[in-house]
C-alpha cells in the first residue's frame, strides 16, 4: 500500500506542471505563421524540441514543403518579435506571414 | 547501385567510410516523420531523364555518380511522395527526407521515429531497438532493454544472485550470440552477469535476429543474435548524465562526454557507477530478494577517420561485487557456517579492442577490415561453503574482406578469424583447465537486388582445438513479393562449446551436487525460420503485420538435467531428440500522431531429452503475450509509456522426493506483468519515473528449504517468476547536443 501511495504521489508531482500550465487556456492565444528557411527533418526537429519550451507557446506546426513554422502563443507571455528570434536563435530565419485575429480563438 | 552494397557491407561491419571520388554525390535519404534522420534504405535514386541510379542503402545513404545531362534527381519510395529536386553541380553531399502518403494536407503533422523497426532491405530479419525505445523503460542495462520486446524473455536465473538470462526462440541464452558492435561479448565466464555489464546509457542501439545469422561473426547465432552498438564520439551528446533511483535500494549514475579533436580525430568517455543495498525481503524468507551491488565501468574509446580510412579503438575496465543470500550473511565473517548462507561474487573485467577499416580498389571495390580484441576476466565466487573461481583470457581477431567485382549485383565476402580463450578454474578443490582455440576461414556470396530480392549463401570452416573440423552453412533470402508483403527465410547450422560451470555457477546457490557427465561435446543445431511481413497503408497511417516460424533442432545439447534428482544438477550430452518451435504474429501501428500501439503473441514448444524422457523444456512459458501502448504529445513534452506482458504456464521440475513442506508445484500458471512509465522532456533535459511489475506478481517461496540453506533441501534455482515485487523509480537525463 505504502508503494501505491508513493507512486501516486509521484504521479501528482509529475502532472502538477501540466495542470498549472492548462489554466493558461483561459488566456487570449495569437497564431502566427512563419516563413522560414527549415528545410530538412531535422530542422524540423530542432524546432519542434526547442521552441515549445519559449514562454507561452501553446502549439507549434512546422510544414516542411512550405517551410512555414505556425505558432500559437499566449498574448501576455511573448510576441511576434520574440518568437521570430528564438527561431533565428536556432539558425534558421523567420519572416511572419500571416497573423491570425485573436478575437476568433475566443 | 553497387557502392551501396559495398556500403551495407561497411555499415555492417561498423566501418562508416565514405566513398572517394571526384564526381560523386552523396547523402541520406530519411522519412520526413524521423526525428532521428534513422536513414530509409532502398529508396531509389535516380538522374532525371536518365538511367543512371542507385538506391540507399541499410542506414539510409547513398552515393551516385554525376551526369552532364541534368542536376534534377528523382528520389521515390514504395509508401512515400516521389520528389524531384535539383542539386547543385557544387555539392558533394544532399540530406533529403521524403513524407508518407501520396497527398499532404495543408500543414503536415510530424511524427516520431518508432522505437522499434524491421529494416525493410536485410535478408536477416532484423529487430532494431533504438535510442528512443531504450528511453521507454528505466532500462539500466542491457538485461532490463528487452521489456518492450516481443522476441526476448528476461527472466531470473535463480533466487539469489540478481543473475538474469535473455531466451530467443524459448531457448537458452547462451544459444544467441552476444556481441557488442561485432566482437563477441557474453559468452564464456561472462555469460551469468554480462547482460549486466552493458549499461543502457551507453547503448546506441540494438540489433536483434532471430535463426542463423550471417557466417562472418562466427558459428554461434543458433537461436539468434544480439549487437549492440556503443554510443560514438561524432553521433552522440557532447555530455550526458543520467541519474537513477529507485525504492528496491538501486542508485545508477551514468555519464558520457565527447570531444572531437579535430576533423579526423575524436575520443569519448563512458561512465557507470551503480550501487544497490537491497533492504527488500517480499517473501520473508530471510533471503535479499536480489543482491546487494557495487559496480563501476569505464569505457574510453577513439575514432580515427579520413575519407576512405576508419581506426577505432577502445577500452574497458568494470568491477563489481555482489552480495546476495541471507540478511544474516556478513562477508568479512570467515566463519562460514554460522555466519549465514551468502552469496559473494566479485569479477573484474578489462578489454581493449582495435578496429581498422579501409575501402580501396578501381571506384571503391574492395574493402577490409580487421577487429581485435582482448579481454582479461576473473570472477570469485562463494556460494555458502561452496566456490567458484574463474579465469579467462580471450583474444579475438577477425579479418574482413568484400570484393564487389565490376561493382556488380555480385558481391563476395571472404575472411579469416582467430579465437583463442584459456579457462582457468577452479570449483572447491578441483582445479579445471581449458584452452580454445579456434582459427577458422569464410567466404559468403551475396546477390542483391534490393527492389526485388537479396540472397546471401555462406560457408565457414572452423578448426576447433578439441572439437575437430566444424562446418557452417548458412542461407538467408528476402524477397518482396509486392510493395505490401516481404518474404524472408534463413536456414543453417549453429554449434557452440559450452563452459558448464561458468555458465551455471549461480545454480551452486542450492543443494544440488553439480556432475559433469561423459565429457561433454560440442553443442549442435540446424535452425531453420521464415517470416512474412507486411507494410499496409490504411487512411495515411501503416498498420505493419508480420508472422514467423522457426525451428531450432539440436544433433547435440549439454542437457541441464534438474528432473532426474533433487540432490543433484546433471550435465550430459543429448540422447534423443530435442527442439524449439516458436510462431510469433506481431501487429503494430500509430493510431494518432505521437501514439503507437504493439500487440504480438508467440507460441514457444521447447522440448527436449531429459533422464531419458522427452520433456517440455523447465521453467520456460508456453506462450507469451505482449501489448505496449506508447503517446508522446505534440509538442513532445510528455511521453507516456504502458507495456503489458503475459507469460504463460510451464513446467517446473519435479521436488516429489522432498518432504512435504519442501516440495513446489510442478507447473505453474500465467502471470501478469505490467510496467509503465511518465517521462517529461525539457529543452536539455527530462525526467521519468516509473513502475516495473506494477501490479506486484510475485513467484510465492521461489527459494526451498530457505530455512535451511547447508541443508540437503535448499534450491533457490527453481525460478520461472519475478522474485521482486513492485518497484517504483525514478531518474533524470541532462544533455548537450553537438549542433548538426
Amino acid at each position: 500500500m505504502k508503494t501505491i501511495k508513493k507512486f501516486v504521489l509521484a504521479i501528482l508531482i509529475a502532472t502538477v506542471p501540466a495542470i498549472i500550465s492548462a489554466q493558461d487556456k483561459s488566456k487570449e492565444t495569437e497564431t502566427i505563421k512563419y516563413s522560414t528557411s527549415i528545410d530538412c527533418a531535422n530542422c524540423v526537429n530542432k524546432i519542434m524540441t526547442n521552441l515549445p519550451y519559449e514562454k507561452g507557446i501553446k502549439d507549434v506546426k512546422c510544414d516542411l514543403p512550405s517551410k512555414t513554422v505556425t505558432v500559437t502563443y499566449v498574448k501576455d507571455k511573448n510576441n511576434s518579435e520574440q518568437i521570430k528570434k528564438a527561431i533565428e536563435k536556432l539558425g534558421y530565419t523567420a519572416k511572419e506571414i500571416t497573423t491570425e485575429n485573436p478575437a476568433k480563438k475566443n | 547501385m553497387n557502392k551501396t552494397f559495398l556500403k551495407i557491407l561497411l555499415i555492417l561491419l561498423f566501418i562508416p567510410t565514405i566513398l572517394a571520388g571526384q564526381k560523386k554525390l552523396e547523402g541520406k535519404i530519411f522519412d520526413t516523420a524521423d526525428k532521428d534522420e534513422s536513414g530509409l534504405p532502398g529508396a531509389n535514386l535516380v538522374w532525371a531523364g536518365t538511367t543512371v541510379g542507385t538506391t540507399t542503402n541499410a542506414a539510409g545513404y547513398f552515393s551516385i555518380k554525376r551526369v552532364k545531362e541534368t542536376d534534377r534527381l528523382v528520389i521515390s519510395f514504395v509508401g512515400y511522395k516521389t520528389d524531384t529536386v535539383s542539386v547543385s553541380p557544387d555539392s558533394d553531399y544532399f540530406k533529403h527526407s521524403l513524407s508518407q502518403g501520396k497527398e499532404i494536407g495543408e500543414v503536415f503533422i510530424y511524427g516520431r521515429a518508432s522505437g522499434t523497426y524491421t529494416d525493410r532491405i536485410d535478408p536477416v530479419l532484423t529487430v532494431n531497438i533504438t535510442g528512443a525505445e531504450l528511453c521507454k523503460a528505466a532500462c539500466c542495462n542491457l538485461s532490463e532493454s528487452f521489456e518492450t520486446n516481443a522476441s526476448v524473455d528476461v527472466n531470473y536465473s535463480d533466487a539469489s544472485t540478481g543473475a538474469k538470462q535473455i531466451q530467443l526462440l524459448g531457448l537458452a541464452g547462451t544459444y544467441t550470440q552476444i556481441l557488442t558492435e561485432n566482437i563477441p561479448a557474453v559468452y564464456g565466464l561472462n555469460s551469468a552477469y554480462g547482460l549486466n555489464f552493458i549499461p543502457g546509457p551507453w547503448m546506441e542501439s540494438i540489433q536483434i535476429s532471430k535463426g542463423t545469422s550471417s557466417v562472418r561473426n562466427g558459428y554461434e547465432s543458433m537461436a539468434g543474435q544480439i549487437n549492440v552498438e556503443y554510443k560514438k564520439p561524432r553521433t552522440s551528446e557532447k555530455a550526458y548524465f543520467n541519474g537513477f533511483i529507485s525504492d528496491a535500494g538501486r542508485q545508477e549514475a551514468n555519464a558520457n562526454a565527447s570531444l572531437l579533436l579535430n576533423e579526423h580525430l575524436s575520443t569519448m568517455i563512458l561512465a557507470h557507477g551503480e550501487l544497490q543495498n537491497s533492504n527488500n525481503d517480499h517473501n520473508h524468507d530471510g533471503f535479499r530478494d536480489e543482491p546487494d551491488i557495487r559496480q563501476y565501468n569505464l569505457f574510453n574509446r577513439w575514432d580515427y577517420m579520413t575519407e576512405n580510412f576508419t581506426v577505432r579503438a577502445g577500452f574497458k575496465a568494470l568491477g563489481e561485487e555482489r552480495i546476495g543470500g541471507q540478511f544474516s550473511y556478513n562477508p568479512s565473517d570467515d566463519d562460514t557456517w554460522n555466519n549465514g548462507f551468502g552469496i559473494n561474487i566479485n569479477t573484474r573485467r578489462y578489454e581493449g579492442f582495435t578496429k581498422v577499416g579501409g575501402v580501396f580498389g578501381k571506384e571503391g571495390s574492395m574493402t577490409a577490415g580487421w577487429i581485435q580484441n582482448i579481454a582479461y576476466h576473473d570472477q570469485k565466487s562463494d556460494f555458502g561453503t561452496r566456490s567458484y573461481d574463474g579465469i579467462q583470457k580471450t583474444y579475438y581477431s577477425n579479418l574482413l574482406y568484400q570484393w564487389n567485382p565490376g561493382l556488380s549485383r555480385h558481391n563476395i565476402d571472404a575472411g579469416f578469424s582467430y579465437k583463442y580463450d584459456l579457462y582457468d578454474e577452479k570449483l572447491g578443490a578441483l582445479i579445471l583447465g581449458r584452452k580454445e582455440s579456434v582459427p577458422g576461414v569464410f567466404a559468403q556470396y551475396t546477390y542483391t537486388d534490393s527492389a526485388k530480392m537479396t540472397f546471401i549463401a555462406g560457408i565457414r570452416t572452423d578448426f576447433h582445438n578439441l572439437y575437430g573440423t566444424l562446418v557452417t552453412p548458412r542461407v538467408h533470402l528476402r524477397y518482396v513479393i509486392n510493395p505490401v508483403l516481404t518474404l524472408r527465410a534463413s536456414a543453417g547450422k549453429g554449434y557452440r562449446s559450452g563452459n558448464i560451470l561458468a555458465e551455471n555457477s549461480f545454480l551452486l546457490a542450492s543443494s544440488r551436487e553439480m556432475i559433469i557427465e561423459d565429457g561433454p561435446d560440442i553443442e549442435e543445431a540446424w535452425n531453420t525460420g521464415i517470416s512474412l511481413s507486411a507494410n499496409i497503408p490504411m487512411a495515411g497511417k501503416t498498420l505493419r503485420l508480420s508472422g514467423e516460424v522457426y525451428r531450432t533442432n539440436f544433433i547435440n545439447q549439454i542437457i541441464i538435467d534438474m528432473d532426474a534428482s533433487t540432490d543433484e544438477v546433471r550435465f550430459y550430452n543429448l540422447d534423443g531428440k530435442s527442439y524449439s518451435n516458436v510462431i510469433q504474429f506481431e501487429a503494430s501501428s500509430t493510431l494518432f500522431e505521437g501514439f503507437d500501439l504493439l500487440a504480438a503473441w508467440r507460441w514457444n514448444d521447447v522440448k527436449m531429452t531429459i533422464d531419458g524422457l522427452l520433456r517440455e523444456k523447465p521453467l520456460t512459458g508456453r506462450y507469451k503475450g505482449l501489448l505496449t501502448a506508447s503517446w508522446l504529445t505534440h509538442l513532445r513534452k510528455w511521453q507516456f509509456d504502458y507495456t503489458f506482458q503475459l507469460n504463460g504456464p510451464g513446467r517446473v521440475p519435479s521436488t516429489l522426493s522432498n518432504p512435504e513442506e519442501y516440495r513446489r508445484d510442478e507447473t505453474f500458471d500465467p502471470y501478469v506483468i505490467m510496467n509503465a512509465q511518465i517521462t517529461r522532456n525539457f529543452r536539455k533535459w527530462n525526467i521519468y519515473v516509473g513502475s516495473e511489475n506494477l501490479t506486484g506478481f510475485m513467484q510465492h517461496h521461489p527459494i526451498i528449504a530457505s530455512d535451511d540453506p547447508f541443508g540437503e533441501f535448499f534450491d533457490s534455482g527453481l525460478i520461472w517468476g519475478p522474485v521482486h515485487g513492485r518497484k517504483i523509480y525514478a531518474g533524470i537525463r541532462i544533455f548537450f547536443n553537438r549542433d548538426v
